[in-house]
């Protein structure tokens, strides 16, 4: 997995905790010692604090409960992240940011 | 004048004696030495059968072992099962609803009362998911680990259990617990404090999960409750349970109540000896 990312480094990782093979929060935390500047975002169903303290303990960029927020407010939340990452703040992809994709790693 | 000298049939009658006298103790000895085989069987025949039940209660206490781990397993696959079929489901109807009503907004009411309406009930199913999921096997002691589990257990308990204060003292590091350890110690302190909600009256339970000088792994729980009479108590109030998982992991299990003067519940690990 890590190939994929160091052949091409994500700007932006959707994260789930419960993975097949490692645990999504251990990955965010070895994801984000090699690769400060990508955005992880933590999904999980379970909006508890230990929840949270462990997000932040990993050095994840936000945590996002499942089925807690609205369309709007997950566009809300990712506007500012499109933007920074060089895309328009319609996710299509902006003219000064070079090759980019998305994709699921795992 | 008496002879000193026997006469022939008397010495014949001596001998006929002799011979009686010797066919007893011939018998005797025949008996004894019978007895003594015999009594070699029975030790032998008794030793096979203390083997035999060694054996027996080695293979019961493997099983129970195993039923215990199975028990567990089934739990853990049936809160996934809950949790990634049932539980998505219904994030993703919510999803839907919610989207579907955002994008109508205010303009068009009419129609979509039902939809409204429908949010809570799909809300509550959620809840209600969630809670038989983290009844069966919280997912945070997959999740994140046991120190965070038992943090989110007392919040929990104290939620149900607002009179009784819970104290917690926990000195030992998430890594420094084997992970198969952490549903057992789980487990118990579930159990325990089921018992305190139930049966002790206590105001005040302190829980502690230390690491040990001696390389052992302590939980403790001890409550100011009613207490109760040791000898009157032989089943229930899942001590014996308690025990078990205690002891078929490898750990050791003491429990001491007094009338009156609350209750402590004692479990300990050494570790690198576990057998789990």
């Amino acid at each position: 997995m890590f190939q994929k990312i160091d052949s091409h480094p994500p700007n932006l990782i959707f994260m789930d905790i419960r993975l097949p093979e490692e645990n999504g929060l251990e990955l965010t935390r070895k994801i984000k010692a090699d690769y400060p500047d990508t955005i992880i975002i933590i999904l999980t169903s379970h909006d508890l604090p230990e929840y949270r303290e462990a997000a932040t303990r990993c050095k994840a960029n936000y945590f996002l409960s499942k089925g807690s927020m609205t369309t709007d407010e997950i566009f809300k939340l990712f506007k500012p992240i499109l933007l920074e990452k060089g895309f328009n703040a319609d996710g299509s992809e902006d003219s000064r940011s070079g090759d980019s994709q998305i994709g699921v790693i795992l | 004048m008496k002879k000193d000298t026997k006469t022939k049939e008397e010495l014949l009658a001596e001998i006929a004696d002799l011979r009686r006298r010797l066919e007893v103790l011939e018998g005797l000895s025949q008996k004894t030495n019978n007895n003594r085989v015999g009594r070699e069987r029975a030790e032998e025949a008794l030793k096979k059968a203390e083997n035999a039940l060694g054996e027996s209660e080695s293979q019961v206490t493997s099983l129970t072992s195993q039923l215990l781990l199975a028990e567990e397993k089934e739990r853990k696959r049936i809160a996934r099962e809950l949790h990634d079929g049932l539980g998505q489901s219904l994030s993703a109807i919510a999803f839907n609803i919610r989207s579907t009503l955002e994008r109508v907004g205010d303009k068009v009411k009419t129609g979509f009362e039902s939809l409204e309406a429908i949010m809570p009930i799909i809300q509550q199913s959620m809840e209600e998911v969630r809670r038989i999921g983290m009844n069966l096997r919280p997912a945070l002691l997959d999740d994140l680990g046991l120190l965070p589990t038992i943090g989110w257990f007392i919040r929990e308990y104290q939620k149900t259990y607002p009179s009784i204060r819970v104290e917690k003292q926990t000195e030992i590091e998430e890594t420094q617990v084997p992970d198969p350890l952490k549903a057992v110690i789980y487990r118990i302190l579930q159990e325990a404090m089921n018992n305190v909600a139930k049966h002790s009256k206590a105001n005040l339970v302190s829980i502690s999960l230390m690491r040990k000088r001696d390389d052992r792994i302590e939980l403790a729980i001890e409550d100011n409750g009613i207490g109760f009479d040791m000898k009157s108590i032989k089943k229930g109030l899942g001590l014996g349970s308690m025990r078990e998982r205690a002891e078929l992991s490898g750990g050791s299990f003491d429990n001491e109540s007094v009338r009156g003067k609350g209750t402590v519940i004692r479990a300990s690990w050494p570790i690198g000896k576990l057998s789990l």
